[in-house]
């Protein structure tokens, strides 16, 4: 039904601020007043009113309940950025069938009576946030028992652990050192410049007279009503801590200059070994060479004993220039690592089988590789001697009885580490002797059975050592040795 | 267009009406001044290449959960309910209120902000409390502006796809 335009005037007449009528599909009919600000004849109030917006099923419950009405209070429009306040009611009008808008408060305000309901709200929300941090100080000392307090602005103490309390405030905080440090100097006015204070170095003397080493850390509550400012402090007892820090740092320090004591002993030793082997050699040359000189001049018709002397002198010059050699090389063997590059350990022995080619033609052998694709991390020179020197024992400590049979097995661990095994099928050695193998000048058969200096493995396991890699033996008498060797795998 | 009827919930001074102001006309106030029964703001969202008409009911956080007992609530298409993420009593209530608008307006989007997170962020045990109650957070900022309109856009979105559904 449309609406009778003498209404809304009518209304106006008769004191009201603003009027309108909808149809009973909720579309706007007329309006008058403060309320065609609002409306618009045409609107449909649920879809495009700005208060009666989605009330679809509130303007349903009206047509049912004629008597019923719906009061929007306080609502404040915001049109033009200014606060206005005003009260809407819509009521169904069973009569006219339809429905009546209309705002009874006398007149727009700028909201100024609620000022003090306002300012009663920002104070207790001021008081919330100050309970609030004060809480969080609470727990902040609960958390850590060591040692908190709090100020107020003219430096007067609120609160402090008992701890503090007991250990540096005693029965007159005001006069304790801390209490002056804290509310006096630099670090009270950095509170009030609103600087945070973490893990600041302090020194102050407690309640027995002991100078203590804290650490503060310190923060100025703030709160806008500007009164009830508090600065929070807490402090850590860090004295025993700096003992231990620096017990720790001198103890470290002693480490490391006998560490140091000991490599330069270590260098001095290797330098001596080198020097002192160099220069053996060159005697025992001369001596070997004269002891030939002398068997050619003495040519002839010699005497037995004359003739057996001469050849264990040359015997002996020419074991005296092994050993040199031998012992040489074992002292020079770290310094010699260079850098680790990629190499193909079967390659590498295939090589070295190739310059003992004679040797292993003679002792009737064979050298079996598997895992031939494997690469590792080392230095080529040091394993090439690894490897002569595994070759040349595996020939040495072969059994007679059979040919010789070398097995060469390369598998990834899968744990950065490449395992190679070096079997072969010699005489053996008895299982207790595994570690002792390695130890230099060691030697599990006699030397007139197997002849040699007894450094071969302690060289092999220097020169895995300057590899950052290991080795490790086991065998079985009759049966014959394994050599194990975990080299580093290449990272991919 | 439809017009979009969105009420924004929550505690005291979480920053409702910072939000709505925010939104509106891109400002921010320092001055904390409670609301008083509720402020409509009119807006228009840029929203899929169309203006989206949106009317923001800012609501008085005094009233608590008696705010669904009045018709404020009525009719609303959507709910952000605010928390300020550095009171950890306002995210709890926030997630009391997103049960009260769930059972008061079944089947409409009620997104979860979390605001002032430009003081401080949540902590990773809060914030795995509040999804464990929701998946629908938003860490947000009124003074930077910071995710605000996206949830807001979110909300209009999961809104409209309801709208389809129905």
């Amino acid at each position: 039904m449309l609406a009778k335009p003498a209404q809304g005037e009518s209304a106006i007449r008769l004191g009201m601020i603003g009027v309108a009528f909808a149809n009973s599909q909720g579309i706007v009919t007329e309006t008058a007043g403060k309320l065609s600000n609002w409306l618009k004849v045409g609107d449909c109030l649920s879809e495009s009113s700005t208060v009666l917006l989605g009330m679809d099923e509130a303007m349903d419950e009206l047509r049912e309940n004629p008597g019923q009405r719906l009061t929007l209070p306080n609502i404040c429009l915001d049109k033009y950025n200014q606060q206005n306040f005003h009260t809407i009611h819509v009521q169904w009008d069973s009569d006219n069938k339809q429905f009546v808008i209309s705002t009874t408060t006398l007149e727009a305000t700028n909201g100024s009576e609620f000022d003090d309901l306002r300012e009663f709200r920002a104070q207790q929300y001021l008081q919330e946030r100050l309970e609030e941090e004060r809480q969080h100080f609470r727990t902040l000392y609960e958390r850590s028992p060591h040692l908190a307090l709090c100020y107020d602005t003219k430096g007067q103490l609120i609160a402090a652990s008992n701890d503090l309390r007991l250990e540096f405030l005693g029965e007159a905080p005001e006069t304790s050192t801390l209490h002056k440090q804290l509310t006096e100097g630099p670090i009270w006015s950095a509170m009030w410049a609103g600087e945070k204070l973490n893990a600041h170095p302090l020194k102050a003397t407690d309640c027995k007279g002991d100078i203590r080493e804290l650490e503060l850390s310190g923060y100025l509550v703030t709160p806008p009503d500007k009164l009830s400012k508090e600065v929070y402090y807490s402090l850590a007892d860090v004295t025993e801590r700096n003992l231990y820090r620096l017990h720790m740092q001198e103890r470290s320090a002693e480490l490391e200059a006998a560490t140091k004591q000991l490599r330069d002993s270590n260098k001095r030793l290797s330098r001596f070994a080198s020097v002192a082997a160099h220069d053996l050699l060159s005697p025992l040359r001369r001596i070997a060479t004269f002891t030939q000189i002398l068997g050619e001049e003495f040519e002839g018709p010699q005497s037995e004993s004359l003739s057996f002397a001469l050849r264990a002198i040359q015997h002996s010059a020419e074991r005296g220039q092994v050993l040199v050699d031998d012992v040489m090389h074992l002292t020079q063997t770290a310094s010699r690592v260079g850098k680790l590059e990629a190499i193909n350990p079967t390659e590498l022995l295939k090589l070295v089988a190739k310059d003992s080619d004679l040797l292993l033609e003679h002792s009737k052998g064979c050298i079996n590789y598997a895992g031939t694709k494997h690469y590792v991390m080392g230095d080529a020179k040091l394993l090439r001697s690894v490897y002569r020197n595994l070759l040349s024992n595996a020939i040495k400590f072969r059994d007679p009885e059979r040919p010789l049979k070398v097995t060469h097995t390369v598998s990834d661990t899968g744990t950065g580490h490449v395992r190679i095994e070096f079997k072969d099928n010699g005489i053996g050695f008895n299982p207790e002797g595994a570690e002792q193998v390695f130890e230099p000048f060691t030697r599990l058969v006699g030397e007139d059975q197997v002849p040699g200096t007894g450094l071969g493995l302690s060289i092999v396991q220097e020169a895995m050592k300057a590899m950052g890699s290991q080795v490790s033996a086991s065998s079985i008498p009759g049966v014959g040795t394994t050599i194990a060797l975990m080299v580093k795998a290449i990272e991919k | 267009m439809r017009a979009k009827k969105i009420v924004l919930l929550g505690a005291q001074a979480v920053g409702k009406t910072s939000i709505a102001r925010r939104l509106k006309f891109n400002s921010f106030e320092h001055d904390y001044k409670s609301t008083i029964g509720v402020q409509l703001h009119e807006l228009k969202l840029d929203f899929e290449g169309q203006k989206q008409a949106v009317v923001l009911w800012d609501t008085d956080g005094n009233f608590g959960d008696k705010v669904f007992e009045s018709v404020y609530v009525k009719g609303a298409s959507g709910a952000l309910v605010v928390a300020d993420s550095s009171r950890p009593h306002t995210i709890a209530h926030m997630l009391h209120m997103i049960d009260c608008f769930e059972q008061a307006m079944p089947g409409r989007p009620c997104f979860g902000v979390l605001n002032k997170t430009d003081r401080k962020m949540p902590d990773a045990e809060t914030l795995d409390e509040v999804h464990q109650h929701t998946n629908q957070i938003h860490l947000c900022s009124a003074l930077t502006g910071q995710g605000l309109l996206q949830a807001t856009q979110r909300l209009i979105e999961a809104s409209n796809k309801r709208d389809v559904t129905w």
